[in-house]
């Protein structure tokens, strides 16, 4: 069905916007300007605000830059030299002064003269220098082996040496670890005097002198948790 | 119908509204985000300013260090050749065996190692190890080694081992052949140099550490070892059987070699005890602050310093030292030490005999001379002769007892030589009251010579006196 109002629009009666709907469409006309003013105080506030300190400090941090590269550089520099002194150091510290020692210990074998308290000669002479360390194991010690008589029909004699060695300088200086003093008697038909000698073998260890390696500071690995059985 | 369409208008506000809300929301919400993300960038940067400005502290520090290091690693690689120089390595072992006299027999070629195996230090550092056979006597293969611990270059001695020859004569020192092997580095320099920061106006900076960079270096000390060559060639070759042929006794109160040698090292060690206690009485003088205790003490080590020479003038007259060993201990640690006291001190030192002594000695060679026993005249005097030579003869008595010594041992010499000459007094007979000698078959007066040394001072009865090199000798006719 058609509907045709004939009454005249000036006597036709207003009808206004319910007020749920006025007040409905205020909401939302609100609620979006709001939301845009959030969003423009946001954008253009807030972010640009932020964007803007951002760029100052990003040129602040510019400006130090070449300071901290060069620092980084000098570090890196003085860690590798660091490291070349400590390796010269360790060559310098590991070396043994084998000519010192073998000078002490004619020294111990000669005794000055006195045959009475012991006449001592060698027949084999060997040594080595302890070894350099690997990773962080600890350096294989180095070696003093030597073999010869003590000419004296008496093992004292022997044992005097041995302790005249143990007691000098040659000894006390990074050697340890000597074989007790033990041998063998052994005859000689060769007309000298005396025609019986002590036949000895000795061995001792020599410490290292290489500087101890720094501890790792890495912190001990966690033992791995029990299983539980169900 | 209306109704429819409002509802649908509003419907479609109500749609608007909220997709406009929404979208309006969503870009908040992502500004918001961005500004976020935006404020921990900012804290982030700042962090890293704080960084870099806490490094940019530490760059004064950082270049002193560096420089120290730089100097002192450039310092200390000095004793380790280049790579170039390896070469020339090999001259150096042929100068040292030449010059410690052993022989080389072998030399096997490096094998080249890094010092380490990480890091640019790998590069930097090489290891050469050199193994050598060799033959010679122990004390030239311990003078070898210590050359090449000694050498300016750094070398260590890694091993060795030697054995004896047994083809060695036996009244030589035992040749023995082994092996040593020797290890160096070579240092890579060009490594480094590419590496370096460059320091604004170093060199004033350096100039500045120098007293640093001093104190540094002298943390590192290549040890060296000075063989002393007098007690290196005084010594036993300890490779050496040193056992002997059995020897005869010696005669009664002479004993047995050790304990002579016990005797000779008691004499020693009281030398080096007394020479102590000199030296600490000169401390005790210099720090004493009373000026007559000073002369007191001072007195007294007058006294004992030249006691201490008369007794090793002795004990040399006597020969009463003769180990070698012990010769050279006297020497380095009691002679050569005392000299330098009597000299700084300029300390007159009698090391002559007393008035008593001579008077002794004289008194006994009167006695063998009254005796005709010349020939102890003679060694008693031998026994005291260097100290009669430096006997200070500055005092009467002293000068006078010499002198008689002198003269009667000279006596007894020179009638020890005229007792040798063939003369024979056949007999004496007086002539026109002058007596006359006949001496092997001739007749001689007084006054006469008997040959161009001895003259026939007078003749009596029954004796000839002859003057001999102005000695007086009666010879009895029988």
């Amino acid at each position: 069905m058609i509907t045709v109002n004939l009454i005249p629009q000036d006597f036709t009666p207003k009808q206004r916007t319910p007020i749920g709907q006025f007040v409905g469409i205020l909401v939302c006309v609100l609620l979006v300007a709001g939301s845009f003013a959030a969003f423009l105080y946001m954008e253009y506030g807030r972010l640009a605000e932020v964007e803007s300190e951002l760029s100052k400090v990003t040129a602040e941090l510019e400006l130090v830059k070449p300071h901290r590269v060069y620092a980084e550089k000098l570090q890196a520099e003085k860690k590798e030299f660091a490291r070349r002194t400590e390796t010269i150091q360790g060559i310098g510290a590991a070396r043994v002064l084998w000519s010192k020692k073998l000078d002490q210990f004619w020294e111990v074998v000669e005794n000055k003269g006195d045959t009475e308290r012991h006449l001592v000669w060698i027949n084999s002479l060997s040594a080595r220098s302890p070894g350099k360390g690997k990773k962080r194991k600890q350096s294989k010690p180095g070696t003093f082996r030597f073999a010869g008589y003590s000419a004296s029909q008496h093992s004292r004699k022997l044992s005097d040496f041995h302790r005249d060695l143990t007691e000098s300088p040659f000894y006390s200086s990074g050697l340890y670890d000597i074989d007790y003093p033990e041998g063998k008697q052994q005859s000689f038909t060769d007309g000298l005097e005396p025609n019986v000698a002590w036949k000895f073998d000795f061995s001792m260890k020599l410490r290292s002198n290489e500087p101890a390696k720094k501890k790792s500071k890495k912190p001990a690995k966690k033992a791995p948790a029990k299983k539980k059985s169900k | 119908m209306g109704n429819l369409g409002e509802k649908k208008a509003l419907l479609a506000v109500v749609g608007v509204t909220v997709l406009l809300t929404a979208g309006a929301l969503y870009l908040t919400y992502s500004s918001y985000e961005k500004a976020e993300q935006g404020k921990q960038k900012i804290q982030g940067v700042r962090n890293d300013i704080v960084k870099a400005l806490a490094k940019k502290r530490m760059i004064p520090a950082l270049e002193r260090e560096v420089i120290i290091l730089r100097e002192n690693v450039e310092e200390y690689v000095k004793i380790l050749p280049e790579d170039k120089q390896i070469n020339n390595f090999v001259n150096r072992i042929n100068e040292f065996q030449t010059d410690a006299g052993i022989e080389l027999t072998g030399l096997d070629a490096p094998a080249r190692r890094s010092a380490k195996k990480k890091g640019k230090s790998a590069t930097a550092f090489e290891r050469f190890v050199y193994k050598l056979k060799v033959s010679g006597t122990f004390r030239d293969l311990v003078r070898f080694i210590n050359k090449f611990e000694n050498y300016e270059r750094f070398v260590a001695v890694e091993d060795f081992s030697f054995k004896p020859d047994k083809r060695t004569p036996a009244d030589e020192d035992m040749r023995l052949t082994g092996g040593i092997t020797i290890e160096t580095y070579a240092y890579h320099a060009g490594a480094a140099a590419s590496d370096r920061v460059k320091i604004a106006k170093i060199d004033d900076k350096r100039e500045a550490l120098r007293d640093q960079i001093m104190a540094q270096r002298n943390e590192i000390e290549i040890l060296r070892h000075h063989l002393d060559p007098v007690v290196v060639d005084g010594r036993r070759d300890p490779f050496k059987d040193p056992r002997r042929p059995k020897v005869a006794e010696n005669e009664e109160g002479e004993g047995n070699g050790a304990e002579r040698f016990a005797k000779q090292k008691r004499f020693v060690a009281w030398a080096v005890g007394e020479l102590k206690q000199i030296n600490d009485m000169i401390v005790a003088e210099e720090n004493e602050p009373l000026i007559i205790r000073q002369m007191e003490i001072k007195k007294q080590i007058d006294e004992r310093v030249g006691n201490l020479s008369a007794q090793l003038s002795n004990a040399r007259n006597d020969r009463l030292v003769t180990a070698g060993p012990l010769q050279r201990e006297l020497e380095r640690e009691v002679l050569d030490p005392l000299a330098r006291i009597i000299k700084d001190r300029r300390i007159a030192v009698k090391t002559g005999l007393s008035v008593q002594d001579l008077e002794m000695i004289l008194t006994k060679m009167q006695h063998y001379f009254k005796k005709g026993e010349l020939g102890q005249v003679v060694s008693q005097f031998d026994l005291v002769a260097k100290q009669l030579g430096t006997t200070d003869t500055g005092d009467p008595d002293t000068k006078a007892l010499v002198v008689k010594i002198y003269g009667l041992k000279n006596k007894a010499m020179v009638i020890s030589e005229f007792s040798k000459r063939p003369i024979a007094i056949s007999g004496i007979i007086s002539v026109k009251g002058s007596p006359v000698a006949i001496i092997n078959g001739r007749v001689f007066e007084k006054g006469e010579m008997l040959d161009e040394d001895v003259k026939i001072h007078d003749i009596r009865s029954e004796e000839v006196e002859f003057v001999f090199r102005d000695v007086r000798i009666i010879r009895r006719w029988e």
